[in-house]
């Protein structure tokens, strides 16, 4: 089969563009902007900041990896120095990329021209997060984050049919979460059975649309039949 | 002008490299040697006596409507004659030397004669005396129609470090080690001569006698002692309550109320312009920051003997001396008023007439100090292992002047604030900040304001942990929690929150995920 060319040299100017924002941001020093060994684009530098009341210089090395297709999937961006421990809830990946999104949500505008600023803006807020992270004794990340694993993802399906604030729907998803992961088989959803949400109608004439977003993730966890892939990342 | 943690971290890189190239030397004291021409680079380890003359009804005297007239004038005189002869009793009579005033206190050290313990005890309880009597019985012969003091006088023998940090000829001898903080916290109430332990053990049976023990210390009343003043002189020692108001006398026609002014500050402080006949009264935040447990440390190592682990511990404390001073004076104009030990005391009534913004500057000042140890002292230069600060800190009217000879002033500030500083101080543990309720509510920002609470035991605002960069966790952590927005600034700042400044680059705030 023959093999996609990657995104910089079906466009060409997009790698023109990419290198301007990257020299162009006021909170990244860019240091270096090569290809690394498997021609993927790889640009390091420092995502830096001042601390308001402290005037606390804080800098922090940082490596891009732009997959092949970008900019319809976002960069990669890892703890270039290894500075932070991966611990629960450091939101690190075990390679020390850091955990800035869940896929799902689309939180970034992908194909976008502003792409690249939003991933760094992600990753300067990130950083800052884990260094108070750090400075809790590593044991409360402030902000919002997602559980973690594949019951985030699941969490999400909830969040998107409205039913993440339905204990029942809650309890009836974590039991199906569960029994995917002790029997490493999914089996699917009764489209008739009463719907989880407590309603009293039939599944598919109430929250119908629930089975089909859940349906891919218990699959993929049966699949996988523990809670890491690195394939699943993007 | 603030703190900013990237100064005071090159700064403090900078008088390390000073220190570390400079021949830093810690000796024992000898015959040969004396205290008078301790270089900065120098420091001695004396064995010896501490004296602390205290005076303990200092609080009603600073209150006393007859000594506050006139711009507290009396009271300015009447401390300025009893701080010379107190310090002619101990450097001329008793061949000792002054180490410094700290407010009520006179602190005094006799190391003779050398390698006669027993004699150096004696010697320092006769010391102990002569300042007794000095207070009770002459200075109301001088004094005739002004509040009497009261005494209380504390003395312990052992070793302790002694250096000089003062600069340009403006001697000021600091010392640190058990002895020296153990006298001061052994005094007892009025009228009484306590000595610790370790000196009462030197005495001879029948001096002994003389003393009672209170739990682990030795009290003597001195008034009570038949002919205390004949003890002196039958050891040799040409003094008498006679002697010492004649010299205070002579020292009081030098000084008379016409001649001294007291102002109010309109302007920035400055020390080298105060003297015996010139002091000013500010309203003004007096701090006092104190090095938890290193006291303790010293001991430990005067213990073992380790020379190089002592001259660390020293170079250490130029450096903090050193940070505080900086922290004090260029980061927010501020006045050092007087090492004491381990124990900085400054003060700030910059600007005059504003006093809700003198105490925030205060507390910003507190803040600082403790993120300098905090943060770069205990990370950048942890020497000693992990020190922290206490600080106390209060806010009211203060008269600032120096006592004593050309030469050797003391830098004083005497008021109700700066005792009420002192004791918040004394309460607090390392890593903590006290302040009164009245500085509590002129702080504006919540950011601050919320590491302080209420302490009803110790009757002030205590923050733990108080640093700059944990105020900025707390504030950011909170915002953080509650908003979905953040904003980077044209200042490269990170401001989080919903309302976007025009012209601020807008981060994208994920939820962070992790498999």
């Amino acid at each position: 089969m023959r093999r996609i060319p990657p995104w910089y040299k079906l466009r060409p100017q997009r790698l023109t563009l990419e290198r301007e924002i990257l020299r162009g941001l006021p909170y990244f020093e860019l240091r270096s902007d090569s290809f690394d060994e498997n021609g993927h684009f790889r640009p390091t530098g420092t995502v830096v900041y001042c601390g308001e009341y402290s005037g606390r210089i804080e800098r922090f090395d940082v490596a891009l990896e732009y997959l092949d297709r970008f900019p319809h999937a976002f960069q990669l961006v890892y703890d270039e120095q290894k500075r932070f421990l991966i611990c629960e809830g450091g939101h690190l990946f075990s390679d020390h990329q850091l955990c800035l999104t869940l896929l799902e949500r689309n939180e970034f505008s992908l194909g976008s021209e502003t792409l690249t600023e939003e991933v760094l803006g992600a990753t300067l807020l990130w950083f800052d997060k884990r260094l108070i992270f750090e400075r809790r004794g590593r044991k409360k990340w402030p902000g919002p984050q997602e559980v973690h694993g594949f019951r985030a993802k699941v969490n999400f399906a909830l969040e998107q049919s409205g039913l993440l604030g339905n204990e029942k729907a809650v309890e009836w998803a974590n039991r199906l979460y569960n029994q995917v992961c002790e029997t490493h088989r999914y089996i699917a959803i009764d489209p008739y059975s009463p719907c989880p949400c407590g309603s009293g109608k039939k599944h598919r004439f109430c929250h119908g649309e629930t089975i089909a977003r859940l349906t891919p993730i218990l699959q993929r966890i049966a699949q996988i039949s523990s809670g890491y892939s690195p394939q699943d990342r993007n | 002008m603030a703190w900013n943690h990237e100064t005071s971290k090159q700064r403090l890189s900078d008088e390390w490299k000073r220190i570390e190239s400079a021949k830093f030397v810690v000796k024992k004291l000898t015959r040969e040697m004396d205290l008078n021409n301790l270089g900065l680079t120098e420091a001695r380890l004396v064995h010896g006596v501490h004296a602390y003359a205290s005076i303990s009804n200092f609080s009603t005297i600073l209150e006393d409507p007859f000594l506050r007239r006139n711009d507290s004038k009396r009271l300015h005189r009447y401390l300025h004659v009893v701080r010379i002869e107190q310090r002619r009793i101990i450097q001329s009579i008793f061949d000792g030397d002054k180490i410094q005033v700290q407010g009520p206190k006179f602190h005094g050290l006799l190391f003779k004669p050398y390698d006669d313990d027993g004699r150096l005890a004696w010697n320092s309880v006769l010391a102990g005396i002569a300042l007794h009597l000095l207070l009770t019985r002459a200075v109301p012969q001088v004094f005739e129609h002004y509040p009497q003091l009261e005494s209380a006088i504390g003395l312990d023998l052992g070793d302790a470090i002694v250096a000089n940090i003062g600069i340009r000829g403006d001697r000021e001898l600091i010392s640190v080690g058990s002895p020296a903080n153990h006298a001061a916290k052994i005094l007892g109430g009025s009228d009484t001569l306590t000595v610790a332990k370790k000196l009462y053990d030197c005495l001879s049976r029948d001096q002994g006698a003389l003393f009672s023990q209170v739990s682990d210390v030795y009290r003597v009343r001195p008034d009570s002692l038949p002919e205390a003043e004949d003890l002196i002189r039958e050891e040799g020692f040409v003094w008498s309550v006679e002697q010492s108001a004649n010299h205070m006398a002579d020292t009081l026609d030098q000084h008379t109320l016409e001649d001294i002014l007291i102002e109010e500050a309109r302007e920035r402080i400055d020390p080298l312009t105060l003297g015996p006949r010139r002091a000013k009264i500010c309203d003004g935040a007096s701090i006092f920051v104190d090095v938890d447990g290193y006291t303790k440390l010293i001991d430990s190592l005067v213990a073992t003997g380790d020379s190089q682990k002592i001259t660390q511990a020293v170079k250490w404390l130029h450096l903090f001396r050193y940070e505080l001073r900086q922290v004090t004076e260029c980061d927010f104009d501020g006045i050092t008023i007087q090492h004491q030990g381990d124990r900085l005391q400054a003060l700030f009534h910059m600007p005059g007439g504003y006093d809700t913004r003198v105490t925030r500057k205060a507390i910003d000042a507190c803040v600082s100090y403790n993120s300098s140890i905090e943060e770069i002292l205990n990370s950048q230069h942890n020497i000693l292992g992990p020190m922290h600060v206490a600080v106390g800190c209060a806010f009211g009217k203060t008269l600032v002047s120096r006592t004593g000879v050309r030469g050797d002033l003391d830098l004083t500030c005497l008021g109700g604030a700066t005792q009420s500083a002192e004791t918040m101080q004394t309460q607090v543990k390392g890593n903590e900040i006290a302040i009164t309720a009245d500085m509590y509510e002129t702080i504006s920002d919540e950011a601050i304001k919320c590491m302080f609470s209420f302490d009803s035991a110790r009757g002030s605002y205590v923050g733990s942990n108080v640093t700059w960069t944990s105020m900025e966790d707390g504030e950011r952590g909170r915002k953080y929690e509650l908003s979905a927005k953040a904003a980077y600034t044209t200042a490269g700042t990170i401001a989080v929150g919903n309302g976007i400044p025009s012209g601020a680059r807008v981060l994208k705030a994920t939820r962070p995920w992790s498999t």
